[in-house]
């Protein structure tokens, strides 16, 4: 990823303040950057404001101040909808499909902004590449397993061909077997150019299948670095890893850790 | 007695179908712009009006074969059910959609829109006064159908309209890219945004629906017999019953609500006095509150 120009950057979020009410932010000041083709993933302890973050740049909550970027184009503080147009994909934690419709109209509310003949070749590809949703297309969403809808999660918000995919807990609460599906799914996804942005409390796994990672802690940049190298950390280990790979003795604990230190 | 009985049915799937239709509308609301519009009946009112300005300006027509009105009246309900759709949506413009922009709870909207139904209300007298106006002066001999029940054609025939209305509303809502984004919005628009779906285009389409649906349930009530202010008010209980019935949010749901409310209605006069007919809502109501505080085809929030 080292290698990469600033042009192959997707999205790029800078210094983003946002919370749910205007005055009280969640997210104080968090940047960020995914490269085409390259999966980041977002970690950090509970109410650290990932999912908020996300929330913000997909336009669904306000952005105070900061700024996102699509394809190098600003979309800050734009409704969902002018952020989906410019090529992001969303998936959000828990209500990600909708339930009451059926898997095929899922996927064409996914594809809302297409042209007619656009959508039946995109729908023809989302069902060639899950075919387990082709199989049930005429079934409501609320009979799949979960981690089919985690499928069509995925498959409704590539419906628009974005360049970016973020995907706030992909795997929670799946079946182990389905969680390396879920992983797996995603790098098939960016080895095909698609940059992949992964909020996850599972970081263990997270960093094992990202390129890069980000450590969120009370709304701002902790940690940032090439997941591999988070994964070793023994500071990242400690605090949040499950403390299984080699807790530190250091007394004030990992926010004072200096390998990777962001300076904010 | 089985006459009565029969009479009593016949009658109330006529009530009903019109139920149905302003149901749909407050079924809708309730689901997709969460809340409860209490000014949903005057939009009965203003559509049932609005065609009788039509029809004076431009006549009701030659009455086609037994019926008491023609075409005049046919399109001029048409032209009110777009007016009032179009209505609704300003009314949103005007005050709900302000109110949902500065965060208002749902209670604040409910009252909101009592207010805005006391206006709307009182547009209609101010234009037209309390007096009851008639759509078409022309007297209709009931059809004797066996074993003896009657029934007007002109009742057959808005059966058959409201029907074929809902069933139009129906394959709008299963097909096409509107009607799919509109029901994926009802369930979740934070979603349905993340989809690229334009929230106000589709609450724009929504109060439109919802608006011309009410107008042609008000010009119905009006040609059965008479037009008067307070026709959608009148209606008011029973299309919240036949909505929460149904379950927010269906369209079965609110044409079965609809169906059910007028019969028991009817029936319910069979063994009781006309005094208590406005009881009857609430009657149902707390019924299926208890047993299914869904409604019968609601989905589970």
């Amino acid at each position: 990823m080292a290698d990469r120009g600033d042009t192959s950057v997707v999205l790029r979020a800078e210094q983003v303040v946002a919370g749910y009410v205007k005055g009280l932010p969640i997210v104080h000041g968090a940047s960020l950057h995914v490269a085409r083709g390259e999966v980041v993933t977002i970690i950090g302890p509970n109410g650290a404001g990932k999912s908020t973050l996300m929330k913000a740049i997909a336009g669904l909550i306000g952005i105070e101040s900061g700024r996102v970027t699509l394809l190098g184009r600003e979309v800050t503080g734009q409704p969902a909808e002018a952020v989906v147009a410019a090529g992001l994909g969303y998936v959000p934690q828990t209500g990600n499909v909708f339930t009451t419709l059926t898997i095929h109209e899922n996927l064409r509310v996914g594809g809302h902004l297409l042209r007619g003949g656009e959508m039946a070749a995109r729908l023809e590809r989302a069902y060639q590449t899950f075919p387990v949703l082709a199989a049930k297309r005429r079934d409501r969403a609320r009979t799949l397993s979960g981690g089919q809808r985690q499928m069509l999660a995925i498959a409704r918000a590539l419906m628009t061909d974005p360049a970016v995919v973020m995907l706030d807990e992909p795997t929670a609460g799946l079946a182990p077997k389905v969680v390396q599906e879920v992983f797996d799914r995603l790098r098939v996804l960016a080895a095909g150019g698609v940059g992949v942005l992964i909020v996850e409390q599972n970081a263990k796994g997270a960093l094992r299948n990202a390129d890069r990672g980000v450590v969120l802690v009370e709304g701002r940049n902790h940690l940032e670095g090439a997941a591999a190298a988070l994964l070793g950390d023994p500071a990242v280990g400690a605090a949040f890893l499950g403390g299984a790979v080699g807790r530190r003795s250091s007394p004030q604990g990992p926010a004072e850790t200096p390998a990777q230190e962001v300076q904010s | 007695m089985s006459t009565m009985l029969l009479q009593a049915l016949a009658d109330g799937v006529f009530t009903g179908a019109i139920i149905a239709l302003g149901a749909i509308g407050v079924s809708f609301t309730l689901q997709i712009m969460r809340f409860a519009n209490f000014a949903h009946s005057e939009f009965l009112t203003w559509g049932a009006y609005l065609t009788l300005a039509l029809v004076t300006v431009f006549g009701i027509g030659e009455p086609l074969g037994i019926l008491t009105f023609g075409w005049g009246l046919l399109i001029a309900a048409a032209l009110a059910a777009v007016l009032t759709g179009l209505a609704a949506w300003g009314l949103d413009r005007l005050v709900f959609a302000r109110l949902r922009r500065s965060g208002a709870q749902p209670l604040v909207l409910v009252f909101a829109a009592f207010g805005a139904a006391l206006v709307m209300r009182h547009i209609v007298v101010l234009i037209w006064g309390h007096d009851s106006y008639f759509y078409s002066r022309e007297l209709q001999m009931a059809m004797l159908v066996p074993p003896g029940i009657r029934i007007m054609p002109d009742q057959v025939f808005i059966l058959a309209l409201a029907f074929a209305v809902m069933i139009v509303l129906h394959l709008f809502l299963t097909y096409s890219r509107t009607g799919i984004a509109m029901r994926a919005m009802a369930e979740s628009p934070g979603l349905a945004q993340a989809c690229g779906v334009r929230v106000e285009s589709v609450v724009r389409t929504t109060w439109v629906i919802c608006g011309g649906l009410a107008a042609l349930a008000g010009v119905f009530t009006g040609l059965t017999p008479q037009l008067h202010p307070e026709i959608g008010f009148n209606l008011l209980l029973a299309l919240f019953a036949a909505a929460i019935f149904g379950g927010a949010g269906s369209l079965p749901g609110a044409v079965i609500g609809g169906l059910m409310v007028g019969i028991a209605e009817n029936l319910f006069l069979l063994v009781v006095p006309p005094g208590y007919k406005p009881a009857m809502p609430f009657v149902l109501l707390l019924a299926v509150l208890l047993f299914r505080p869904d409604g019968l085809f609601g989905e589970k929030r």
